[in-house]
């Protein structure tokens, strides 16, 4: 048997914010949303394909977790349980998106949360390549190499297991290279 | 606007199987804002809808116990009159018929009461125990009682 770990003073403070949040205190809960939302986007936006979605998705995140709140245990960890919860709100936009981008022109690009004007090949490129990866493998290669995410997490995140979010990683990544192989052979 | 990673000291783009280029097009596409007050609006916006979506349901889970009181007040009263006067008629057809009910029952127990307590007439034996009291030269007593 291992010593505790200590917890640390974040931790703590968290612990502190999540109890009085599912005591009422809406205040509280604003300071979880403050502390949380950047790594929700950032999980929201690996899934979805644009900055509207995943902005979407992060609200709809808090609002499930919010109602959820009572049913979570101040011990665990409360940023792993909402990311799992935002995955979910978006992978469920990205469906519905998928649905009804069927019936329209395929002018589903991923649209970064930048000036059109700024776009060059590359960017289109790793675009229309990201399109055609599953939602489940462009989410992992996002999260691992952007986010820097680990495996276990990713696997925790997406519910999928650390062995098939360790091969999507490496589809993804050879699927990229094979789209974009002939751009660096052109430059 | 200015974008940026949600960086938070991990190991991003430098795992052995990633691609330089493709992870710095990958960030450039996926960066987040970085703007502070784009954070501060984003959670405005999800307090507000935490607020619309929950209020409601609190409206609707609990119901002030003066609520009925106000729903009193405003109801129809022509409405309210005609409900209690069909009340009221049905509840006095109802009594009429039980109590029609009732008197049937009881006539017809009193009838049944009066066949059962009756005692049955015993016309075969009292007609035999006559005869067998009378002797046998009874018609000669009848006809000549003097001689007797």
């Amino acid at each position: 048997m291992g010593a505790e770990r200590p917890v640390s003073p974040e931790v703590l403070e968290e612990r502190e914010l999540v109890l009085a949040a599912q005591a009422g205190d809406n205040v509280a809960f604003a300071g979880l949303v403050r502390r949380h939302q950047r790594r929700a986007y950032a999980v929201a936006r690996a899934i979805v394909l644009s900055h509207d979605d995943a902005e979407d998705a992060v609200q709809e995140g808090f609002l499930h977790a919010f109602r959820a709140l009572e049913r979570f245990r101040p011990e665990q960890a409360f940023g792993a349980w909402l990311h799992r919860i935002v995955a979910n709100a978006a992978l469920d936009i990205a469906r519905r998106r998928k649905v009804r981008d069927a019936d329209e022109l395929p002018e589903t690009l991923s649209k970064p949360h930048k000036d059109p004007a700024e776009s060059d090949e590359l960017r289109v490129r790793l675009s229309r390549a990201l399109d055609t990866l599953g939602e489940r493998q462009r989410a992992v290669i996002v999260l691992h190499d952007v986010e820097g995410y680990k495996h276990a997490e990713i696997g925790a995140i997406l519910g999928i297991p650390e062995g098939t979010a360790r091969s999507d990683l490496h589809h993804a990544r050879a699927h990229l290279r094979r789209q974009l192989s002939n751009l660096r052979s052109e430059s | 606007m200015n974008v940026t990673r949600n960086d938070d000291g991990r190991s991003a783009g430098r795992s052995p199987g990633a691609d330089p280029t493709v992870t710095a097009a990958l960030r450039a596409q996926y960066a987040a804002p970085s703007s502070e007050a784009y954070w501060e609006g984003l959670e405005g916006s999800i307090m507000r809808r935490i607020s619309a979506a929950t209020s409601g349901v609190v409206r609707e889970l609990r119901p002030s116990w003066w609520s009925g009181f106000t729903e009193l007040r405003r109801a129809d009263w022509g409405a309210v009159g005609m409900i209690a006067a069909t009340l009221a008629l049905l509840a006095a057809g109802a009594t009429f018929v039980r109590d029609q009910q009732a008197h049937a029952n009881a006539r017809d127990l009193a009838a049944r009461a009066a066949v059962e307590t009756a005692m049955p007439l015993p016309i075969d034996g009292t007609l035999t125990g006559a005869r067998r009291h009378l002797s046998p030269d009874a018609p000669e007593r009848y006809l000549n009682p003097l001689d007797y």
